[in-house]
């Protein structure tokens, strides 16, 4: 088991130094001057050739690029002109937002995936099963930004101006701007209350993925032969299903979260757009519009690197549930 | 998939044979094409050659003026000249020769192409998408003749602005008073080329480097993995805000780098299926037999590989069209004045409350749009994965 | 508990079993009109070649065919220890299974459960049907494990499936069905997905421990030889039906259906090597259209002007009988 562990986390290594140079590469080797990647644009051309002096970047590519590996392992990634501090504050300060928005989608998608997989699967070929299929085909081919305006129309502009309901959330920020005044138990609802939509925003895609999928599996698993073994044991319906046959169902769905997570962070980019959520990809997107590259390229290296692991902590769970994998 | 061994198999009389031997079964569809396949019970084609000839007749009777006037205008009005004349005598020779073939009971050999497309035939919600999808391009391409109104033509900006669904708007007008609808059918032009282009560039890329990687292993196989894994590794969305910021966004920009983001998933699939099929005998016996290799990859273990990228590529198609729409949401992608449903969303964006048309109509165009490649996609995997697995 | 089974007295009485299955093409027969009885201490072997029903009539016993499409016919009665089963509650047949009767099947890898453990399998119907708990169960496990031969069972009793080799499983499969002292085990093609020296065991294992518990047992097999080896008494089944009933010795010694002939013709025979294994010509016909008559007339080397309506059972003896008009003459 250890030797799994060790030899995936050494195949990342190569894995996330070979994201950092696809990176660099891609932005260094853009026409322009790479100075300008630096500064911001409207400097005067001595001052330029001062910087071009100073951050070396009149050395040729290889050494830059040498030079630029070398400052991310010791956590520096360069200076942010937008924000006037260290691109790695920076990021700081922004990832821990992305990874509450990102985590509370992921727990709500699998969550109700598996959860309607399954009871689509126990209950196949009924109403049930058949409405939940075509439901779950549409969020599943909805853009994720246009079910985000979608559920602020509905949910927080109509219901509060137009239809007066009493229950209505939050269109923008994390908090509101009377957060300091709540409770404590106010101020937990506060939170709460608006990570609702972008979460639903990004979730529900996610889950009618989830869904089909866990039907799938779980019909392919009812037809093999142990859960024939179960019942001829005289076990109850509900054993077989949650015991036998739900285990054994779960473990493709396990490589689901590496392959969905590189969605999830796409997704996460249009969302705190949308709901001005002070996360990761909203500062990417910003950063890109404003030629911010030193936090373009940390940002994105950040995001690679973070599907890697996630990739791995699939596997490693992988190898945890299934006892198959553990002894090989 | 090759045209495997071809297996003997008794094809029960059905609906259009019945049609046949109905009086005048040629007759009927002389007329109207899809007629008898529809007293028949054959709903799939006799629904889209009906619809088919139906359309087209509608459009000549309607915009007769603007048809005449296609005769000698631009590039744009010449093909959607040339679709209209080109599905109509698609429909009508179509319909007639499934008639008249219908009389022969068929006793012939039936390849695994052919099994496949029955099986997909019985799938109702499959041929519908099918049909949705077969119709939105040929709307894409006979729009010059179908859209209401010029898609960049600014109608009076103090009492056209941001008006509701109307006889003369039916979707409503957009903060310039252009016509929603007329738009949003111009955008269907863009996003169904821009994902059918990109998908193509991806999975030519993609199928060979996989078939590549597959066959001739070691060093090769590794290399390319690696690579491989690290685009993988990256949230598209990201790398390719990156890429096109960096350089700025054109039409050709944004096809290219989808395209180069999606060739590695159609890689993997295929160095998977060349990987199982390289045991199998018939590449041995190729091998033996003194077989250049460039021919063994390209006759005979990319067409056995095909059955799993043709489906990943139709759900690719349904993913390219929401990932176009979300580079343009962004700003990324098609530039204004051309409308596309990404940038029709972002635009309606601001004006949610009181104009809630300008957003919701594009994104249903792209919902039903990827749903139905979605369902071809889940019918096309339905039907050719088990029968190839045999 | 099995001591007190009188040797003799009918356990299982199946009598006109019909089980359908209505499919897109029709409604396949699978079982077509069965009748059988297994007494105590006794092994009643079903023989037949793939096609002919037996699978399904064993599942039938215990009502484990999917009830859409499968279907057993009004008429139907399946009787144990003089208790009906066919329209019994889902709650009886529950207790009845893994308990009173037991089943194994032919393929043991993929009859256990992958990712639980062999010995959290074998006690799952001891607590269920016994109420132990989680320790006296492992322990009971251990020793069931003693006692179908694998050894170092305490280490085992916490292996996985996949740990384990065929012949092992299968071990595990017989340990599992025997955990509650069941009256009657079903073994479904036991030994088929073995290696041949592995059959011989396990076919021992099933003979002692047969014995050892005082049990009945209905084996299903296509292998005459496994019949001949661990039965008593032989049902031999085509196209749905019972075609002929008898001890082994009087099928081994004097088959009087043309089928059975067949079957025991095809045997290679250690007597005279170098000679031509001998098959039946022909398959076996498709349920959904069971042909008119005697259901193996097309491929019966005897067949004759009386195999054009439907054979009954002819009687020829105390628990003997063959379905042809010919066994009269």
């Amino acid at each position: 088991m250890t030797q799994y562990v060790l030899r995936r986390l050494l195949g990342a290594i190569p894995l996330v130094l070979g994201i950092a140079t696809i990176i660099f590469f891609l932005v260094n080797l853009a026409p322009g001057d790479p100075t300008l990647l630096l500064l911001s644009p409207g400097v005067t051309d001595e001052v330029i050739q001062q910087m071009r002096e100073n951050f070396g970047l009149d050395q040729p590519v290889h050494i830059r690029y040498v030079k630029w590996i070398g400052a991310m392992l010791t956590g520096d990634f360069g200076y942010s002109f937008t924000h006037s501090r260290p691109v790695a504050d920076v990021l700081m300060d922004f990832l821990p937002n992305t990874l509450i928005l990102s985590a509370s989608a992921l727990l709500v998608a699998f969550l109700f995936g598996i959860v309607l997989g399954t009871i689509q699967a126990v209950r196949q070929y009924s109403a049930m099963d058949s409405s939940l299929s075509v439901v779950l085909l549409f969020f599943y081919s909805m853009p994720s930004f246009w079910l985000a305006l979608m559920l602020i129309l509905t949910m927080s502009l109509y219901a509060r101006n137009v239809w007066g309901l009493p229950i209505y959330f939050p269109a923008s920020g994390m908090m509101s701007t009377d957060y300091e005044f709540l409770s404590a138990g106010g101020k937990l609802v506060d939170r709460v209350k608006h990570l609702v939509l972008p979460t639903l925003s990004l979730a529900l895609v996610l889950m009618a993925g989830i869904a089909r999928y866990m039907r799938g599996s779980m019909l392919e698993v009812v037809r093999q032969d142990f859960v024939r073994t179960a019942h001829a044991k005289g076990l109850p319906e509900r054993t077989v299903v949650f015991k036998h046959a739900l285990r054994n169902a779960l473990l493709p769905i396990i490589t689901l979260v590496g392959l969905y997570i590189p969605f999830l962070f796409s997704g996460t980019v249009f969302i705190e757009t949308i709901f001005a959520w002070p996360g990761m990809g909203r500062l990417i997107v910003e950063a890109i519009f404003q030629r911010d590259y030193p936090v373009v390229m940390a940002g994105a290296f950040f995001f690679a690197t973070m599907v890697v692991v996630a990739n791995l902590v699939a596997d490693l769970l992988y190898a945890v549930v299934d006892p198959r994998i553990r002894y090989e | 998939m090759s045209r495997g061994p071809e297996t003997v198999v008794e094809q029960p009389v059905s609906g259009y044979a019945a049609s046949a031997r109905r009086p005048g079964g040629r007759g009927l569809s002389a007329v109207l094409p899809g007629l008898p396949q529809l007293l028949g019970g054959r709903w799939g084609t006799g629904a889209m050659a009906l619809l088919t000839w139906l359309g087209m007749g509608l459009i000549l009777a309607a915009r007769s003026d603007r048809v005449l006037a296609a005769t000698a205008g631009g590039w744009d009005q010449r093909v959607a000249l040339a679709t209209l004349l080109l599905a109509l005598l698609a429909s009508w020779i179509w319909s007639w020769r499934e008639v008249a073939e219908a009389d022969r009971l068929k006793t012939v050999g039936v390849s695994q192409w052919d099994l496949a497309v029955r099986a997909f035939s019985k799938n109702r919600t499959a041929v519908a998408g099918m049909i949705v999808i077969v119709g939105l391009y040929l709307v894409a391409l006979l729009t010059p003749f179908i859209a209401p109104h010029d898609p960049n033509t600014q109608y009076d900006l103090l009492t056209n602005r941001l008006v509701g669904m109307s006889a003369e708007h039916p979707l409503g007008t957009d903060q310039f008073a252009r016509d929603v609808l007329s738009r949003l059918l111009y955008g269907a032009r863009i996003s169904l080329s821009i994902g059918f282009v990109a998908v193509g560039i991806s999975v030519t890329i993609g199928t060979l480097l996989g078939a590549i990687a597959g066959f001739f292993g070691g060093f090769i196989d590794g290399a390319i993995m690696r690579f491989v894994d690290m685009v993988i590794s990256f949230p598209r969305l990201i790398l390719l805000i990156t890429i096109i910021a960096i350089f700025e966004p054109s039409i050709f920009l944004i096809i290219t780098v989808l395209g180069l983001t999606l060739w590695p998933s159609t890689a993997r699939i295929v160095r998977g299926e060349v990987l199982s099929l390289r045991e199998r005998e018939f590449v041995q016996a190729a091998e033996a037999l003194g077989y250049p290799k460039k021919r063994i990859i390209l006759r005979h273990l990319i067409p056995n590989a095909l059955a799993p990228v043709i489906v990943a590529a139709t759900l690719g198609i349904g993913n390219t069209i929401v990932l176009e729409a979300g580079l343009s949401f962004l700003g990324l992608g098609v530039q204004p004045p051309t409308p596309s449903w990404g940038t029709m969303v972002a635009a309606g964006r601001n004006n949610l409350l009181g104009a809630w048309w300008l957003s919701t109509f594009p994104g249903l165009a792209i919902v039903f749009t990827v749903l139905s490649f979605n369902l071809v996609g889940d019918g096309l995997r339905d039907a050719l994965d088990p029968r190839l697995r045999s | 508990m099995s001591d007190a089974q009188t040797a003799g007295a009918s356990l299982l009485a199946v009598s006109d079993l019909r089980t359908w299955f209505h499919t897109d093409q029709g409604v396949a027969r699978a079982v077509d009109g069965v009748s059988f009885e297994v007494r105590g201490r006794e092994t009643l072997g079903i023989v037949g070649e793939s096609g002919c029903g037996k699978t399904v009539t064993s599942l039938s016993v215990l009502g484990l065919l999917p009830q859409p499409p499968a279907k057993i016919q009004e008429g139907s009665s399946i009787r144990f220890e003089g208790e009906e089963l066919v329209g019994a509650s889902t709650k009886r047949m529950r207790a009845l299974r893994g308990n009173e009767i037991s089943m194994i099947f032919q393929e043991p890898m993929s009859s256990l459960n992958p990712v639980y453990k062999v010995g959290d399998q074998i006690g799952e119907a001891l607590r269920l049907h016994r109420g132990m708990n989680k320790r006296a169960s492992r322990a009971e496990a251990v020793r069931l494990l003693t006692e179908v031969g694998i050894p170092e069972p305490d280490r085992r009793v916490d292996e996985y499936p996949h740990q384990l080799s065929g012949g092992m499983r299968q071990r595990v499969m017989i340990a599992m069905a025997l955990s509650c002292e069941p009256q009657l085990l079903i073994a479904d093609e036991p030994t088929t997905a073995l290696d041949v020296t592995i059959q011989a065991q396990i076919l021992e294992l099933l003979a002692s421990l047969r014995d050892s518990h005082g049990m009945a047992v209905l084996l299903i097999t296509h292998d005459l030889g496994v019949v001949a080896e661990v039965c008593d008494r032989v049902v031999v089944m085509y196209a749905g039906q019972v075609v002929e009933t008898g001890t082994v010795h009087e099928i081994f010694q004097d088959p009087q259906h043309p089928y059975t002939r067949g079957l025991l013709d095809s045997l290679p025979s250690v007597d005279d090597p170098g000679q031509r294994l001998r098959s039946i010509p022909g398959t076996v016909p498709n349920p959904i259209a069971w042909p008119h008559g005697c259901r193996f007339k097309d491929r019966c080397s005897l067949a004759g002007p009386g195999c054009e309506k439907p054979q009954d059972l002819v009687e020829l003896g105390v628990d003997r009988a063959a379905r042809c008009w010919r066994v009269e003459s």
